[in-house]
């Protein structure tokens, strides 16, 4: 460029060529850290260009490139994140992107609080996934009753009367179908009995400081628990359902209360897929897999 | 730094195939006239400094689509920086003023010199501010930036000669502002002549 600056027909006196010449020396000359910085800023952004050339030839694919005007730690790890570009990168994305759904649905679930849009939900949720095993399903089953008291506890101590009726009732349809899932076994049944006598004293005592919404609830609950610790007292019985197969007084529900709910009015969505939960026959025979009370296996204490 | 066009050619070969180094040549090459061409037109140093960045970073993502069909890369790259001042003035609605363009002292001078310098500098200043902008232009882009008077038209889509007149007024105006005479001249070339006059 300097070369062809001035031709022949280009006559210029040195006088103003000096003085233009030592303008733009003072005046029109970057700093020597101006310089560096932009020289950094342009190398860099060349080296990210040169990264993507790199990978976008690595992984075959071809596009234009574009470069980040940005020069941001951050801009620099996202675009270089995104050159490294792998036929498979969508499939683990998608899956990714599933399990992160999933997981802020279960977490959403989880934390359900009682008388939420999802917790029905939570609960179908905790039943699908009881053990197999009868013992193991009793004490888990146990556990989720110990959970729904607390649940109306800590509702009734907000004042919360819908969320301690929930609670409440999902402890009285929980109690059924624990008391049902015994299948006679002894030990499950001394574990549920067990279990029970303790909540028939948080009942007891919860009775009388539930609000008004929920009074009608731990009724049942309590009606539930003491009518399923006597259904467990029963020698050959195996649950509160097998007090007899249209209930104690003839209702279906099996407990003796026509306010109390059957199985079916568990509160639980109906999954679009299998209910893996077992469902024991109602019937009032030995049970394949619980052996009934015998001289091997005595029932234990009914009542502590 | 010295590179001719065949040089720089193989240097923008080099870079549109993902070569840095090569790049950082063709910055090294041109960041200083860049940097006039931008300083003449912006208020600030700091503008300046950032809208030739700008162009470069801008010239990186564009040269995939550079192809040279008579137009050197110089020029190519004084378009882009036209381009980002005249966006860069549109927006920010600056502009140009020479007046209040900030010092940059030069640290070796003694006071005595330093004040006779600035004086001679103030005074081009003002000499320039009384250019048109076409022919604050065509001194920008022949004498700031050393652009030939093809490069410079290129830049200013103007026809070469036009370029020449703009700058031979512009220097007549300097002169009379600036109070120098007309020089003598006495290599034999004869009168100066008046491109893209006639």
């Amino acid at each position: 460029m300097d070369d062809q600056r001035f031709d022949t027909n280009d006559p210029i006196d040195p006088e103003i060529e000096w003085r233009l010449e030592a303008y733009a020396d003072l005046r029109l000359s970057p700093s020597v850290a101006a310089t560096t910085r932009m020289r950094a800023a342009v190398m860099a952004a060349a080296h990210r260009r040169a990264a993507l050339m790199e990978a976008d030839a690595a992984s075959g694919t071809a596009g234009a490139l574009t470069v980040a005007t940005d020069t941001t730690v951050i801009g620099l790890a996202a675009r270089q994140a995104r050159s490294t570009r792998h036929p498979w990168r969508r499939p683990i994305a998608a899956v990714i992107a599933a399990s992160l759904t999933l997981g802020v649905l279960a977490g959403t679930v989880v934390g359900a609080r009682p008388g939420g849009p999802f917790y029905a939900v939570r609960l179908w949720a905790e039943m699908t996934n009881l053990p197999k095993d009868v013992l193991a399903r009793a004490q888990a089953e146990v556990a989720r009753l110990d959970a729904r008291l607390q649940e109306a506890s800590q509702a009734s101590r907000d004042g919360d009367g819908p969320a301690t009726e929930a609670s409440l009732e999902a402890y009285s349809a929980i109690l059924e179908e624990a008391s049902i899932g015994t299948g006679g076994d002894p030990a499950a049944t001394a574990a549920i009995e067990n279990g029970l006598a303790r909540h028939v004293e948080v009942l007891t005592g919860l009775a009388g400081q539930v609000p008004a919404a929920a009074r009608e609830a731990i009724q049942h609950a309590l009606s539930s628990s003491t009518k399923v610790l006597d259904g467990l007292g029963q020698p050959g019985s195996s649950g509160g359902d097998d007090q007899g197969g249209s209930g104690a007084n003839g209702q279906p529900g099996g407990l003796g209360d026509p306010g109390v709910p059957g199985p079916d009015k568990t509160p639980k969505p109906k999954p679009s897929g299998n209910d893996k939960s077992p469902q024991p026959a109602k019937t009032t025979g030995p049970e394949p897999g619980g052996p009934r009370a015998t001289p091997d296996h005595p029932v234990p204490s009914r009542r502590p | 730094m010295s590179l001719d066009d065949a040089a720089i050619e193989r240097l923008v070969q080099e870079a549109q195939a993902g070569d840095p180094w090569a790049f950082g040549r063709l910055f090294d090459h041109f960041h200083l006239p860049i940097y006039r061409f931008v300083a003449c037109r912006v208020r600030r140093p700091s503008d300046a400094e950032d809208l030739t960045q700008l162009v470069f970073v801008k010239a990186l993502e564009a040269l995939p689509r550079y192809e040279s069909r008579g137009i050197p890369f110089g020029g190519w790259l004084f378009r882009l920086a036209r381009n980002a001042v005249i966006d860069f003035v549109r927006t920010s609605h600056e502009h140009a003023d020479l007046a209040q363009s900030v010092d940059r002292a030069n640290g070796d001078a003694g006071p005595d010199e330093l004040a006779v310098t600035r004086q001679e500098i103030d005074a081009v200043r003002a000499a320039l501010s009384a250019l048109t902008e076409d022919q604050r232009d065509a001194i920008t882009l022949r004498f700031f930036a050393g652009l030939s008077a093809r490069e410079a038209a290129e830049v200013m889509g103007k026809q070469e000669g036009t370029v020449r007149g703009l700058q031979f007024r512009a220097i007549a105006a300097l002169r009379r502002e600036l109070g120098i005479e007309e020089p003598e001249m006495s290599n034999g070339t004869g009168p100066i002549e008046h491109p893209g006059m006639s």
